[in-house]
């Protein structure tokens, strides 16, 4: 259930909520800061896009959003990429100058975080611009949107930055139970794709419910959304907990939402909305893909989806994703979204605990700053760390550094490492469960975890090492005492 | 198979190709390195690879399995 929790803004974040209302408006106000690029030139669907990407997220700190006007053999479409690609991009979005530090960012969407008082407005699909134009018959996604291929050796053409919405098929009435998640979407025809959520994920959990129970499965695959929503589609939230709703809060931003032809609640500013059914107990051959680790992931049977329509704003944009070796817009886009549950679930037991940043491939690394509360407390934090519903599969090494130490200042980060690491201080979990593409997995799907322990020493309580005995009563007169009480139970316990 | 073409003033420019049996999908403008099997890596042509024994993501949940 959502709460009455409302996110308090600044009046610099109060006036960007009040302007964003789709993709388009944070375009208009990255291009303001001079955060927004229009490359006119044509460009080719490969490798252009892939290189240009690439470099305009290279800048981490303040690579620009990059909108494509003329992709070869695609006139009329447009490409955007590294959207939210650098920090710079998101401290704007914040209402922050754009020159404003991670920690600050962090610290500031902890203040927000929590916040889900639904802040959505109801509107008719025919007064949606994203129905604006609606294709049903011969659907050709390869003619609809501008594909390409996102990493050299891909497998085909990926859709790998669009916000998925499926309800869940036992309770498909349940608002909250409704899924947002951002899934990799392989194009496999003209009118079908694949759609990879592993069971971890909400939506593969709908996906084998559907399956399990016989039930349909649609989905509306929702492209080019306003940033709220970019930043959530990604973020782990309770299964119960309305992606829209946290959205909605997290800029304080008021969304517009409008009913798919098939049932799922969409935005209805997005640029795009693909709706597709789940083909129960289809699949199809899906990969290689260039993954968030750096490696191109295995190939493997995914379930496979039909798609009943496209629809679409007049001159759409396609927003993608450049995704592969880090750093990329990937690793941006879901750093400090992938570090706030993370945090939030610590503090609430660990009061002592002052940051984390999971920034480092979608977690495989992480760092915690946290004051020890008494010897070893920092390894049982990252043990409560690893038993979040991220940690589970994602959080493989744990940092652990001091409360003074900065996690955002790596520079902070390797001095803890070299001048605080005690090599007995180093934890070793083998056979934990693991993401499937990680590289360094024993198995696909199970390897060891580290945590290192680069706290100050704190001497432990020296108790056990002196031990003054307490002398305990005995003897004769105990024992006589033991058979009275006996002979006492044996006449009925109790009397006057 | 080719499944469509993209034009500039009327002229094909590219054209877009799929595979029914490794689902390999490819634009014929693409560099070599990329759509060329002469070029490509194996690993990346699956070659070696039995596609009817691929890991399911996750096992069709129907009694009996896929179709």
């Amino acid at each position: 259930m959502p709460t009455e929790n409302v996110v308090q803004l600044s009046e610099a974040a109060k006036a960007i909520a009040a302007r964003l209302g789709n993709l388009r408006d944070y375009l208009d106000l990255l291009a303001e800061h001079g955060q927004m690029v229009r490359w006119t030139d044509p460009v080719s669907p490969e490798p252009d896009l892939r290189n240009v990407s690439v470099a305009a997220g290279n800048d981490v700190a303040g690579g620009p959003a990059v909108l494509f006007d003329k992709v070869l053999g695609y006139p009329g479409h447009r490409v955007a990429t590294n959207v939210l690609g650098s920090f710079a991009n998101l401290a704007i979005l914040l209402g922050f100058p754009k020159t404003a530090t991670v920690r600050e960012m962090f610290f500031e969407m902890v203040r927000r975080w929590g916040s889900d008082k639904p802040l959505l407005d109801r509107v008719p699909r025919e007064q949606s611009p994203v129905f604006e134009n609606h294709v049903d018959r011969d659907i050709n996604l390869y003619k609809l949107l501008p594909l390409h291929r996102i990493n050299e050796f891909d497998g085909g053409f990926y859709i790998a930055k669009a916000c998925i919405v499926t309800r869940d098929p036992l309770e498909p009435d349940n608002f909250g139970k409704q899924n947002v998640g951002i899934y990799r979407i392989q194009v496999m025809g003209p009118d079908t794709v694949t759609i990879l959520s592993i069971p971890a994920h909400d939506g593969g959990r709908q996906m084998m419910a559907a399956e399990a129970h016989d039930k349909p499965l649609r989905a509306a695959i929702m492209i080019g959304n306003h940033p709220a929503m970019t930043l959530f589609g990604g973020t782990p939230v309770g299964y119960d907990e309305s992606e829209f709703a946290y959205a909605s809060q997290i800029l304080g931003s008021r969304l517009r939402l409008t009913q798919a032809h098939n049932g799922a609640d969409i935005l209805a500013d997005s640029e795009m909305v693909i709706e597709a059914d789940m083909v129960l107990n289809e699949r199809e051959t899906e990969g290689p893909f260039g993954e968030f680790p750096g490696s191109y992931s295995g190939v493997r049977k995914v379930p496979l989806f039909k798609v009943t329509s496209v629809s679409h704003r007049h001159n759409p944009i396609f927003e993608n994703i450049y995704i592969g070796r880090g750093w990329t817009e990937h690793d941006t886009l879901i750093g400090l979204p992938t570090s706030l549950p993370i945090y939030s679930a610590l503090k609430k037991d660990f009061p002592e605990v002052q940051a984390v940043n999971a920034m480092y491939q979608h977690g495989l690394t992480a760092i915690i700053s946290v004051r020890n509360r008494m010897s070893g407390f920092a390894k049982s934090v990252a043990m409560r760390a690893l038993g979040t519903p991220h940690g589970v599969m994602y959080l493989k090494n744990i940092i652990l550094v001091d409360d003074f130490v900065d996690p955002f200042d790596l520079n902070e980060v390797m001095w803890a490492l070299s001048t605080r690491t005690r090599a007995n201080d180093i934890v070793v979990l083998p056979n934990m469960p693991m993401v499937p593409i990680d590289p360094a997995a024993e198995v696909p799907g199970k390897g060891h975890r580290l945590i290192i322990d680069a706290t100050s020493f704190m001497a432990p309580d020296n108790l056990g090492a002196d031990p003054h005995l307490v002398t305990r009563p005995g003897g004769p007169e105990v024992d006589d005492i033991m058979k009275r009480l006996r002979a006492m139970q044996d006449q009925g316990g109790h009397r006057d | 198979m080719q499944v469509h073409e993209g034009h500039e003033q009327g002229k094909r420019v590219w054209g877009v190709w799929h595979c029914d049996h490794c689902a390999f999908t490819w634009r014929d403008s693409e560099p070599a390195s990329t759509i060329d099997p002469r070029k490509r890596p194996g690993w990346s042509q699956l070659k070696g690879v039995d596609l009817s024994r691929l890991r399911q993501l996750f096992e069709p949940q129907r009694r009996g399995g896929a179709k």
